[in-house]
């Protein structure tokens, strides 16, 4: 059903160039914009020790928790604003309900696809943390990988 | 088996009565029209038995509830405009529609060819004509092979060559024997296609039945000579025929079956008046709607 419905929502959008557009930059952008704070933050200011922290374990949870935040509501965020709203000025919510769809399957399938978003988000954001944090910190253990990991959680 | 049913139906806009106490019944089979001048309520009322508008009073039953809250996907629609993804072209929207109404093995091709759109399946719907986008919407309407056909006023804003395409397209949809509503203000779509007429007016159904039935069986009458005076005297004095309106050329009359045009012939040829023109026929669809809506104005 779930699966289904999703499958619907990717027919739909799968060559809609604002929802390529922004699916690429969030892809592209989401893993490594935090290391722009290297270039931009050369020095920090005192309470933290250095830019480093931003990378290290456990903090990077925090901090690509924190910037990876920005670009999920400005992509993900966006592009969800778009398919509700695309589909009334073209009408074709109307017509979803006119080919037999239920308002409740209509709802539900745009509530699918964020679910299924926010699930994607969420990996990558795990990902690229363990990435960041692997090649940032010297000497790390599985130990202080999780340290943070309700941060998972609460980036979800 | 009872297709659709609707029981004293109700729609306002704000103080406008967009659907007044509706009662329909439509059959297997039929093809239904729905007539009426613009604002009449036809697509309020079609919008309100495919759920997309809410509605005050009443209540409708699709095909006796058998297929409960689902009945829908056993129906094919248009509702004014056709509605279609515009990034996407042809058989990915069509694809989108079956999922939808969950058919698995549609034949894309055989439905772009019985629209003739297959020459441009692959090309975006937003580079498509309006007769195109027309014929895309009745396409995907066959879609699943529905009992029901919904068509609110196909032939809208097409040229004269669009138009006798879809007309071609309905009628051999029609003949197929489905169920098919259709709401139109032109009649002669409406007489050529349907089977039965509903006619409304200000959100009211003023009469309902076989299109044979609707029509009398008074005949028209047009009658010229040179005489035109003589000749309205002449028709006043005569039986079984009624000056309905007076041309520049010729008189219009309703004329009783009984009445034969020889026999108006010999009976003005008697007093010397020689007709210069002279056609009885039967009343069309188009004649009998006027005066039903003009009735109901002058009841007014």
């Amino acid at each position: 059903m779930m699966k289904e419905l999703i499958t619907l929502e990717w027919l739909k959008f799968r060559k809609n160039s604002v929802v390529i557009v922004l699916s690429a930059l969030f892809v592209g952008l989401f893993p490594f914009i935090i290391l722009t704070g290297k270039k931009v933050f050369n020095n920090v200011p005192p309470p933290l020790p250095s830019s480093i922290v931003f990378y290290e374990f456990p903090t990077v949870w925090d901090y690509q928790g924190y910037a990876g935040n920005w670009l999920v509501s400005f992509c993900l965020g966006f592009m969800m604003v778009y398919m509700v709203t695309s589909e009334v000025s073209n009408r074709t919510q109307r017509q979803a309900i006119i080919n037999g769809m239920t308002r409740k399957e209509y709802w539900f399938s745009k509530l699918s696809v964020l679910i299924f978003m926010a699930l994607v988000a969420t990996a990558m954001y795990v990902v690229s943390s363990i990435v960041l944090g692997v090649t940032h910190t010297e000497g790390y253990d599985f130990e202080i990988i999780w340290d943070n990991n309700n941060a998972i959680i609460r980036f979800l | 088996m009872e297709v659709l049913q609707t029981s004293h139906l109700h729609k306002s806009y704000g103080k406008i009565k967009a659907v007044n106490d509706l009662n329909l019944s439509i059959h297997q089979g039929m093809v239904f029209g729905l007539l009426g001048p613009n604002g009449s309520g036809k697509t309020t009322t079609l919008g309100i038995i495919l759920g997309i508008l809410q509605f005050d009073a009443g209540n409708f039953t699709w095909f006796e509830n058998q297929y409960g809250e689902k009945h829908r996907t056993r129906i094919g629609a248009i509702l004014e405009t056709p509605n279609f993804y515009p990034y996407l072209n042809a058989i990915d929207n069509l694809k989108i529609v079956s999922l939808i109404k969950g058919v698995e093995d549609t034949n894309y091709d055989d439905l772009l060819k019985l629209v003739d759109l297959h020459h441009r399946k692959d090309s975006k719907f937003s580079s498509y004509s309006l007769g195109m986008k027309q014929r895309l919407a009745i396409a995907a309407t066959q879609i699943g092979n529905p009992d029901v056909l919904i068509f609110d006023e196909p032939t809208n804003g097409l040229d004269p060559q669009g138009i006798a395409e879809v007309r071609q397209i309905l009628k051999r949809i029609a003949d197929t024997g489905k169920t098919v509503i259709m709401a139109s203000h032109i009649l002669d779509e409406v007489e050529k296609i349907c089977s039965h007429v509903g006619i409304m007016k200000n959100g009211v159904l003023l009469a309902s039945g076989p299109v044979g039935a609707m029509l009398n069986d008074k005949l028209l009458g047009e009658i010229g000579s040179d005489d035109l005076i003589a000749l309205t005297q002449a028709l006043n004095d005569m039986e079984g025929v009624t000056i309905s309106a007076a041309r520049p050329k010729f008189l219009e009359c309703t004329v009783d079956a009984s009445v034969s045009a020889s026999k108006i012939n010999r009976l003005l040829a008697e007093k010397n008046i020689f007709v210069n023109h002279l056609v009885l026929r039967k009343q069309r669809l188009e004649e009998e709607f006027l005066e039903i809506t003009r009735k109901q104005n002058s009841v007014k």
